[in-house]
This record gives C-alpha cells, sequence and structure tokens, in this order.
C-alpha cells in the first residue's frame, strides 16, 4: 500500500514537472525578447527537473537513483546559470534586448563606460604595425655604420643572405660573401 | 488495480502528453527563433526536456538505467550554449536588429 502512494506521490510530482515544460515552452513562443523567453526557459531547466528528478526517485526507490537524482540536480544547478549568463551577456551587448521595455536599465552607462577604453586597448595594434618597419629601417640604419665603421664584415652580410634567396641575389650574396673571406 | 494505481497511471501519462506538447512548442521557436540567441534557449530548454523525458521512462519501468544518461546531459548539456554565445551569438545581429528591436532606434531617433 505504501508502495502504491510512493508511486502515486511520484506521478504527481513528474506531471507537475511536465506541466512547468509546458509553460515554460508557451513562454519560449509568446514572449517578444531574448531576455523574457530566458526568463521562461529557465523554468523546467530548475525546478521543473527538480521536481522530474524527485518524482522519478521517488517511483524508484532504490540507492544508487537517490544518489544520481543528486548529481543530476546538483550539476543541472551548477551549469545553468553559466550558460543563461553568457546568452544573457552576448543578448544585451548586441543590442537584442528591446530597451524600451526595461523598467530600470544601470547596465548601458556600465557597457559604455567599459566601451570606451576599447579604442585604448586597440592604440598599442598600430604600434607593432611601424615596429616592423622601423625595426628593419634601425637594423638597416645599423648594418650602414657597421659595414662605413669597419669594413665589410662577414657577420653583417650571412642575414641579408639569407633574405634573398633568389638565385640572382645569391649569386650578389655569394659574391659578398666570397669577397671578405678572401 | 485500485483507485490509486488508476490515479498513478493517469498522471504519468498526462505528463508525458504535456512534455509532448512542449517539445512540440519548444521546436516551433528552435526553428522560427530569429537570432541565434533565441536558438540557443531554446535547445537548453530541449535538453531539459530530453531529460524530463528520460527521468518518465525510469519512473514508468522502475529501473535507474536511464540516470546516468540524466547526469551525462545536465552535466555537459551547457557547454554548447556557452560556446554558440560566446562566439556566433552575434553574427546575424544586424538581420535580427532591423526587424524585432525597431522600437528601440524609434526611441533613439525621436
Amino acid at each position: 500500500m505504501t508502495d502504491a502512494i510512493l508511486d502515486l506521490v511520484g506521478a504527481i510530482f513528474l506531471f507537475f514537472g511536465a506541466v512547468l515544460s509546458l509553460g515554460a515552452a508557451v513562454g519560449l513562443l509568446r514572449f517578444p525578447d531574448v531576455v523574457t523567453r530566458m526568463h521562461a526557459g529557465a523554468k523546467p531547466q530548475t525546478l521543473g527537473l527538480l521536481f522530474l528528478v524527485v518524482g522519478a526517485t521517488v517511483s524508484i526507490r532504490e540507492v544508487p537513483a537517490i544518489t544520481m537524482a543528486v548529481l543530476i540536480i546538483a550539476f543541472q544547478f551548477l551549469t545553468i546559470p553559466v550558460s543563461t549568463h553568457m546568452v544573457a551577456r552576448t543578448a544585451y551587448r548586441t543590442g537584442l534586448v528591446a530597451k524600451d521595455s526595461l523598467v530600470i536599465d544601470e547596465l548601458t552607462d556600465q557597457v559604455q563606460q567599459t566601451h570606451r577604453p576599447v579604442p585604448r586597448p586597440a592604440t598599442p595594434r598600430p604600434k607593432p604595425k611601424p615596429d616592423p618597419t622601423q625595426r628593419e629601417a634601425e637594423a638597416a640604419e645599423l648594418s650602414h655604420q657597421a659595414r662605413a665603421a669597419t669594413g665589410a664584415e662577414p657577420t653583417v652580410h650571412p642575414p641579408e643572405a639569407v633574405t634573398e634567396p633568389t638565385p640572382s641575389s645569391g649569386h650578389n650574396g655569394v659574391g659578398e660573401d666570397s669577397e671578405p673571406q678572401g | 488495480m485500485t483507485a490509486i494505481h488508476y490515479a498513478t497511471v493517469v498522471f504519468i501519462v498526462l505528463a508525458g502528453a504535456v512534455l509532448l506538447a512542449a517539445a512540440v512548442l519548444t521546436v516551433i521557436r528552435l526553428s522560427k527563433g530569429p537570432s541565434s540567441l533565441d536558438r540557443i534557449i531554446a535547445s537548453d530548454v530541449m535538453v531539459g526536456i530530453v531529460i524530463a523525458g528520460l527521468a518518465i521512462e525510469a519512473a514508468v519501468n522502475h529501473h535507474a538505467t536511464t540516470y546516468p544518461v540524466m547526469v551525462v546531459l545536465s552535466l555537459v548539456g551547457f557547454a554548447g550554449a556557452v560556446g554558440m554565445a560566446r562566439f556566433v551569438g552575434d553574427r546575424d545581429v544586424d538581420v535580427v536588429r532591423t526587424s524585432s528591436t525597431k522600437t528601440e532606434e524609434r526611441g533613439k531617433k525621436g
């Protein structure tokens, strides 16, 4: 008799969990916005899943089922906020939230403040672009100075020979390399 | 077959039917959803409905075989949503913005 009553309690839990899922689906269809749809969709993922897992576990009444039910609920409650947070963040920052439907919007100022420094991190980007040319120019100047100061040293020439792999320049490189060696 | 057994069967069958209707409505939003974020939310709800179906199956057959599947789904179900929202969530924003949030642009102009 107690088994039958526990089965009935489990079935009622399952029914309420399924009703929450249906409510989430209806809200998912009818709500106009990403954020409101997310609000509706969170119900079967948390409370509905809690009801359903508890109902199934009450119907089964075994130790492994109880253990895994605790695991299911714990994992779901830990991981759902992560995905919901990311989806809401992307939705807000891409303008998919209708701003006139919000009562209080304290995030826009913060986002604008954090968006202002975005050009500042972008300023280091132009630096690397002139950097290679400047480095090349400086290296060329240094090599010229070195040539002028010490005469054609063999330590300066090998990089130029390496950077010019074409056969015509290879001739020159070989000739230049052969001159100081000889 | 007492009244309690009868009520149990009725509740479980009703739960299955309601869950099926919820799955159909979620698939409609999954196919319509103007932005990919709507589809992400709908697919998350769909994962929850699949877990619910597995729970009902376990309750009907009185075994815990489907419980590991539910554990895995609840553990990894969020990864796809996070990846989509982080990397491709803003791909089709220009198309969606012109259709769904016109009121915001009107407010900005006015």
